[in-house]
């Protein structure tokens, strides 16, 4: 009998709920509408209203002619250069270990990179200035060796190695992905050509990299453009970077039309950086799914 | 002195922890040889290959190449072409960077690089390929410039791990083709790894059939289709009707084996075994004939049975026939005397007695 009633019964169609593509992407285009767009063009529309009210660029050429500010963009960029340098010289081979080295050993070294991630990097900041102050275990240990005592905080050393650490998870990542991807056989493949193991690297595996180097130094360059706390905590008088700089003529001088000029610029040298860097290192080979 | 092999493995063992991969092996590779290991996966034919190559050091025994231990030396100084699986090509090279890649590792000058890419790429049929990149190319042209790449050097050995394993079954029969027509014009000694056995019988001079990290078999093609050693290598190598018996007497090389229903049948016994003792015999569905009842007298072998099932496979029939307390698979020719047999029918099983293996290990 149920048998029967089985065989009858027609596969019931499944019905589908038909929602409109623009109703699923309303939450997310408010939020970002909000807090994103709004904002942007709010500052935008700020950067380019002169004090009566009108239409004017005047903002952006005082931001030009002011030499303090021409200033503070190079030391921006110097540090922002310093930090993509350093991230990618400290991340690569840790990412390397990791990808390639014993199991355990790049579970152990990922936790290592992550766990910090998690903790605000406020407290991360303060754990530096603990470390590195002249009484601190880097100095110590530089003292038992014989160096001597270094002034490592309030100065570009210490934005340096503050920024560096806090960024230095996102070059991982950034490699990690990339590094995953590559086949290990094309490097086992250069060494059976008669390549030894430092060749092949050099000829195979690093070139294949590339792409994500440049997808890291990206995101970390942008990143680093934007820093306030851990150069203003770590760095002394001169490392004032445009962060810093929007920061003080927001809330301690109300010069809200030209912070808001000066992150205009920032911005926009940011969009120009990466779409040269894009074209000359072809960041769809990053999306393009291997073959 | 000339070395007797051009590879020669002793008592080569490779373990991961406890499991062993390849256990106490010994094999001797002829110069110019090809040879296929042939296997199911786990066998340890891969780890075995990879050893050759030095990608995985071996647990014990030593590896010699032309008469040289080379267990301690790198991938890189092995002097071996490799073609892998996936084919490896560098992707971030074009096809002739790629097949240029072993001569710039070894210094050639540049015009000869040139020069011995484009032989190379000609040789495999890639002629004017040189500028692409390998995702531009199909399966089988990849295939094709993995070759040459291995080959370009001219190594001593060319090593080869299921290389055509990912192409179609057309493109695959025609790479066989190509890979024996390079092999004989290059003359370099070749070790194949596969898991297909048609591939096997079609390319080897000699084929290793492993099991479980051990040589279950060495020999040329038709002697290992021939006459199986034991059950496992006669299963391996095409379809096989294993029939267990008791041996009951000898006459000459020939074995009369007597089958748990009282039948007996002959075959042949290359290391006869001692009367009483229990032994497998292989018989090949193609060397068994069907016949009407009583057709042939005379035949040694017959056993009367009824077909019970009848599958078309283009250029024969395969039936299976119920005789006695067994079942056994009879391949005959399409367009042959017992084409056109239906499911019921009453027929004779004949087979010549030197078609039978009696084989060395009982199952």
């Amino acid at each position: 009998m149920s048998e029967a009633t089985a065989v009858e019964a027609p596969p019931r169609p499944r019905r589908r709920i038909r929602v409109p593509v623009v109703t699923l992407l309303l939450p997310i285009g408010l939020l970002l509408g909000a807090f994103f767009a709004y904002p942007l063009i709010s500052m935008i529309v700020t950067s380019l209203t002169s004090d009566s009210g009108g239409l004017t660029l005047d903002k952006y050429r005082e931001v030009l002619e002011v030499p303090t500010y021409a200033t503070v963009f190079r030391i921006t960029f110097e540090i922002a250069v310093s930090v993509t340098v350093a991230t990618v010289l400290v991340a690569y081979p840790l990412t390397y270990v990791i990808v390639t080295g014993p199991k355990l050993l790049g579970t152990v070294l990922r936790a290592l990179v992550i766990i910090p991630f998690l903790v605000s990097l406020l407290v991360r900041t303060y754990a530096w200035l603990v470390v590195l102050s002249p009484e601190g275990i880097v100095n110590d240990a530089l003292e038992s060796i014989g160096i001597g005592s270094v002034q490592l905080l309030y100065n570009r050393t210490g934005v340096t190695i503050g920024m560096t650490y806090a960024l230095l998870p996102y070059m991982v990542f950034a490699l990690y992905g990339n590094m995953r991807s590559v086949d290990l056989r094309l490097v086992q493949a250069a060494q059976n050509l008669g390549a030894s193991e430092w060749r092949a690297f050099r000829t195979v595996f690093l070139p294949l990299t590339f792409p994500g180097i440049a997808a890291g130094s990206i995101l970390v360059f942008i990143l680093s453009c934007g820093f306030f706390v851990t150069p203003k905590l770590m760095g002394g008088p001169g490392d004032v970077m445009v962060g810093s700089l929007i920061t003080t003529l927001v809330s301690e001088r109300g010069q809200v039309e030209d912070a808001a000029a000066i992150g205009t610029v920032l911005l926009a040298l940011t969009v120009v950086g990466f779409l040269v860097i894009s074209r000359f290192v072809g960041l769809r080979s990053l999306l393009e799914s291997r073959g | 002195m000339t070395p007797a092999y051009a590879v020669e493995l002793r008592e080569l063992r490779h373990h991961y922890g406890d499991v062993v991969a390849v256990d106490s092996v010994d094999l001797g590779i002829v110069e110019g040889e090809f040879l296929t290991l042939l296997g199911p996966s786990g066998s340890g034919k891969s780890t075995l290959l990879m050893m050759i190559a030095g990608f995985l050091t071996p647990s014990a025994g030593q590896i010699f190449v032309g008469g040289r231990n080379i267990s301690d030396t790198p991938p890189h100084r092995r002097d071996m072409g490799m073609v892998f699986q996936n084919y490896a090509l560098f992707p971030h090279m074009t096809v002739a960077a790629n097949v240029g890649y072993p001569l710039r590792m070894r210094k050639v000058p540049r015009a000869d690089v040139r020069r011995r890419v484009a032989d190379a790429l000609d040789l495999v049929g890639l002629a004017g390929m040189g500028g692409r990149t390998p995702r531009q190319l199909s399966g089988g042209q990849q295939q094709r410039v993995a070759l040459a790449r291995a080959f370009v050097f001219e190594p001593k050995v060319l090593l080869m791990d299921e290389p055509l394993g990912a192409l179609d079954k057309k493109l695959r029969q025609q790479m066989q083709v190509e890979l024996k027509r390079i092999h004989r014009r290059l003359g370099v000694t070749v070790v194949y790894v596969t898991h297909d056995q048609e591939e096997a019988l079609t390319m080897s001079d000699r084929i290793v059939v492993m099991r479980a990290g051990r040589l279950e078999q060495v020999g040329p093609p038709a002697e290992i289709y021939n006459t199986p050693r034991s059950a496992f290598a006669a299963d391996f190598l095409g379809d096989s009707n294993l029939v267990t018996g008791r041996c009951a007497e000898h006459d000459g090389d020939l074995v009369r084996v007597e089958v748990a229903d009282g039948r007996s049948l002959w075959a042949r016994g290359f290391d006869p075994p001692d009367v009483d003792a229990e032994v497998t015999v292989s018989i090949r569905p193609e060397r068994l004939h069907l016949a009407a009842p009583g057709s042939d007298p005379d035949a040694l072998n017959c056993w009367q049975g009824t077909v019970v099932e009848k599958v078309y496979l283009g250029d024969a029939i395969r039936y299976r026939v119920e005789t006695g307390d067994t079942f056994l698979l009879a391949k005959q020719q399409e367009g042959g005397p017992a084409a056109e047999l239906d499911i019921g029918a009453k027929v004779d099983l004949t087979w010549a007695p030197e078609r039978a293996t009696v084989l060395a290990e009982p199952r």
